[in-house]
């Protein structure tokens, strides 16, 4: 029986290079099976969303009349059969993935640029002016974030660009809270105090202390927020006000597919388990990560 | 001997007074964290300020380095009043006057290497430096405080307590300042480690001529390294003296109490 | 422990620990955080652990209590009474644990429920071991509290936590100890999070617990001074295994290993008697 592994480890381990917290983080990433699995997952998903189409011999809206309703089969190309306008689905599948995807990660960047802002400043300032940005935050929860964005989506015309910025200004509200409570907790910290009795600036505390310190919680909530951005989606999508044809979306796809639900179920079946699975992905790794990042939590 | 050293910082009728109310319609009670304090540091001296928790030792530490704001008072830094300080005065006051804490982890930012937490200073005051210049004064520091070379590039949580506290004293003394205030800096480490880290602090002072201003709950601690201690006991001057003298003969009934509280590691014989 | 048998009152063995060792498996693999470790304790004796972080003093004792975190497992014999705490199942280990033998762990502020009532807190663990009414298990809660030095008054029996100091706290901690009258109480680091003249209050009541009642005390310290000031015999540890040990004066005044020697003279130079 070895004593005392653990220090023995460290003496062994020893090298100029120092072990960062990112490092461990990665280790102990990697050592949770659920969450490499779905990381494989997800980046083989997006692999074939992205370059999948150039290797079909179908366009996402070629219509074939000759083909309508085609139950999946290997013999004709269509392998995941076609919808009622003969569109091969496996390559609106992946034309909808493409989109789904990129909503999912431009919308949650818009929420996360503009939260991680706005509540590092509330919280570091603090005072009266954190109160009224936070005042302001609760207005805006208060409003029913749906009629929102179907007012945004009336007047401004239904526009992908603007079912980002829509979608992304919802959810930065969640993220300013949480990025401001963090900061209140991380400014208390007697390493912020060091520093502003080093004489450093309010404005590169926030740089080079604050918000590397919120890296950890940030991306736990990167990859807790973008399943719920294409859910967002696709809800907005089911509801008609999102992607418009002949562009589409898994929100789409489904919403299309439920319709035809009983008379081609494949139409249904596949866009949702291609959904589902990348959000238990995303929903696993976002567990993996908030272990790794704070292995005291659990 | 004491009476002919300068006066560097003056601290008169210093008050830190916050208001907590108990409910929403009942009437708001001021706490007095701090009450009508008023002490002098003298160049060279070691400074003790001792006191129970709630003592308001930790707030004054952060009143004078104008960390937190006063309810009242007057701090002189040379004759001259704090309140008066334009932003390029303060800035010049905070890389005079330094400050270390208690614990030794919370003190650093986890996310950096040790390198650069002790460069931090050098990067706010002396931006005209060469990245070479600078790495030579960190490792010639790093030597002086006990810290091998080899850390340069490790991260915090890779040291022990001890080591963290070295870090911590290297980056509060690379500007050279000349006062450096010590908020119970042995309080969370382990007795040989105390021991090790006072020694530090006495050889630093010689080494850099630092006038140390040095915070603790530990009557002992206080008694090894201070040459005048004030008494603190909820927010007040208790007695302010010569350390042996203190110790020898304490007038006031707190005082005597407190020293004849402290458990001797001398056992008797049973 | 030929060294432990001598100055003591009676010599009725209380608890003997023989070869125990503690492990941890964790994520960097098996951690041995105590190394065959053999103490005894007598009837109203006071045994004093000094060590520092990491020495396996805390673990030693959370072993024998059951105590220890869900990765860690223990080796080795804890007879108390004849009883062997460790090779024994958790409900037997209830029958003694909380009744026999006492715990008083290192912060008061969170080692008491704060939505509880001193006095609920006081009765419930006589009314589970002792099958006490509820009423009786309050009478025998204001005997306890004379004890410890508090007020015997209804008001402190109806308060929360919050309303009372550290000190108090901790005060209300030996409380619950004593309401089953132990016959050993295991304190761990119980004044370290306290003031100093808070500390000598409660190290003067450790040391009525022996000398009025004959209760066992362990206590474990990183201070050396509060050791010295109520136990003894002494186990000096280091790395998990046990450096020295002996009776206080001997090891406190002529201490042979060089660990202890060490320690010793880390101590700051305190007022010479």
């Amino acid at each position: 029986m070895r004593l005392l592994k653990k220090t023995d480890n460290l003496e062994m381990s020893y090298s100029l290079k120092g072990r960062s917290l990112w490092v461990d983080a990665r280790r102990r990433l990697f050592q949770n099976k659920a969450a490499v699995i779905s990381l494989f997952i997800l980046i083989f998903i997006s692999i074939i969303s992205v370059f999948g189409p150039f290797f079909i011999q179908y366009g996402f809206s070629d219509t074939d009349w000759s083909s309508i309703y085609q139950p999946p089969s290997l013999e004709n190309g269509h392998y995941l059969g076609t919808d009622g306008n003969g569109r091969d689905l496996l390559v609106r599948i992946l034309h909808g993935g493409r989109l789904s995807l990129s909503i999912g990660v431009i919308a949650t960047f818009v929420s996360v640029f503009i939260g991680v802002i706005y509540g590092t400043i509330a919280g570091f300032f603090g005072g009266k002016l954190d109160t009224f940005m936070m005042r302001v935050v609760e207005i805006l929860y208060a409003m029913p974030y749906l009629i929102f964005v179907i007012i945004l989506m009336v007047v401004f015309g239904r526009n992908i660009y603007f079912l980002f910025i829509a979608i992304g200004a919802v959810e930065w509200l969640t993220m300013a809270r949480i990025v401001r409570g963090q900061t209140i907790s991380l400014k208390e910290k007697e390493f912020i105090e060091t520093s502003r009795a080093l004489g450093q600036s309010n404005t590169l505390i926030i740089i080079k202390h604050i918000i590397p310190n919120l890296a950890g919680p940030i991306i736990v909530y990167i990859t807790l927020m973008v399943p719920s951005v294409i859910i967002l989606e696709s809800f907005l999508s089911f509801l008609g006000l999102g992607v418009q044809e002949p562009l589409t979306s898994w929100g789409v796809l489904i919403s299309e597919g439920s319709r035809e639900m009983e008379t081609a179920w494949w139409l249904l079946i596949f866009p949702g388990s291609f959904m589902v699975i990348t959000l238990a992905s995303l929903n696993f790794i976002g567990d993996g990560l908030r272990d790794a990042i704070d292995p005291k939590e659990y | 001997m004491k009476n002919e050293a300068t006066n560097i910082l003056t601290v008169d009728n210093l008050k830190l007074h916050y208001s907590s109310a108990k409910g929403f319609f009942s009437k708001k009670e001021i706490v007095k964290a701090v009450d009508d304090i008023s002490f002098n540091l003298l160049e060279g001296e070691t400074l003790g300020i001792v006191g129970e928790s709630g003592s308001g030792k930790s707030s004054i530490c952060r009143l004078v380095l104008n960390l937190i704001s006063k309810s009242s008072g007057k701090i002189t830094w040379f004759d001259k009043d704090l309140d008066t300080f334009n932003k390029k005065q303060m800035k010049e006051f905070r890389r005079k006057v330094q400050i270390i804490f208690q614990d030794p982890y919370g003190s650093l930012d986890p996310r950096m290497t040790i390198g650069s937490i002790i460069k931090e200073p050098l990067d706010i005051f002396n931006k005209k430096f060469l990245k070479k210049e600078k790495e030579k004064i960190i490792t010639e520091l790093m030597n002086d405080v006990g810290l091998s070379n080899e850390l340069f590039n490790r991260y915090p949580h890779e040291l022990s307590g001890g080591q963290c506290q070295r870090v911590g004293i290297a980056r509060a003394i690379i500007n050279k300042p000349s006062v450096l205030i010590c908020d119970e800096p042995v309080s969370a480490l382990d007795l040989s480690i105390q021991a090790q880290i006072l020694d530090l602090l006495k050889n630093l002072k010689n080494k850099y001529s630092l006038t140390l201003v040095f915070v603790s709950h530990d009557l002992s601690v206080i008694k090894s390294i201070c040459d005048n201690v004030i008494v603190l006991r909820s927010g007040k001057i208790v007695e302010n003296r010569e350390v042996n003298d203190l110790f020898r003969n304490p007038e006031n009934e707190y005082t005597k109490k407190l020293i004849s509280s402290v458990p001797s590691p001398i056992p008797l014989k049973r | 422990m030929q060294s432990t048998q001598k100055n003591i009152k009676n010599n009725d063995l209380l608890l003997e620990v023989n070869n125990l060792n503690v492990f941890f498996n964790t994520t960097d693999g098996l951690i041995k955080a105590v190394n065959n470790i053999n103490l005894s304790i007598n009837k109203g004796e006071c045994l004093g652990v000094v060590g520092e972080s990491g020495s396996g003093k805390t673990q030693t004792f959370f072993s024998i209590t059951g105590l220890l975190s869900n990765n860690g497992y223990c080796k080795g014999s804890a007879i108390f009474k004849g009883f062997d705490l460790i090779s024994s199942s958790k409900k037997e280990r209830m029958k003694y644990l909380g009744k026999s033998i006492g715990f008083i762990f290192q912060d008061p502020m969170t080692s008491l429920t704060p939505h509880m009532k001193i006095g609920d807190q006081l009765s419930e663990i006589s009314i589970f071991h002792d099958n006490l009414t509820k009423k009786e298990s309050l009478k025998r809660a204001l005997e306890v509290l004379d004890i410890v030095k508090l007020p015997k008054s209804r008001n402190l029996i109806t308060s929360y936590p919050h309303e009372l100091s550290g000190g108090m706290k901790q005060r209300i901690m030996i409380a619950i100890s004593l309401m089953c009258s132990p016959e050993l109480i295991i304190a761990d680091e119980p004044t370290t999070a306290l003031d100093v003249t808070t500390q000598s209050e409660i190290l003067n009541i450790f040391n009525d617990l022996k000398n009025q009642l004959g209760i066992s005390i362990i206590l474990i310290s990183h201070n050396i001074g509060v050791i010295a000031e109520t136990s003894d015999n002494i186990i000096v540890m280091k790395d998990g295994s046990i450096v020295e040990n002996g009776s206080t004066y001997n090891v406190l005044t002529n201490p042979q290993d060089k660990y202890t020697k060490l320690l010793l003279s880390c101590i700051p130079p305190w007022l010479d008697v």
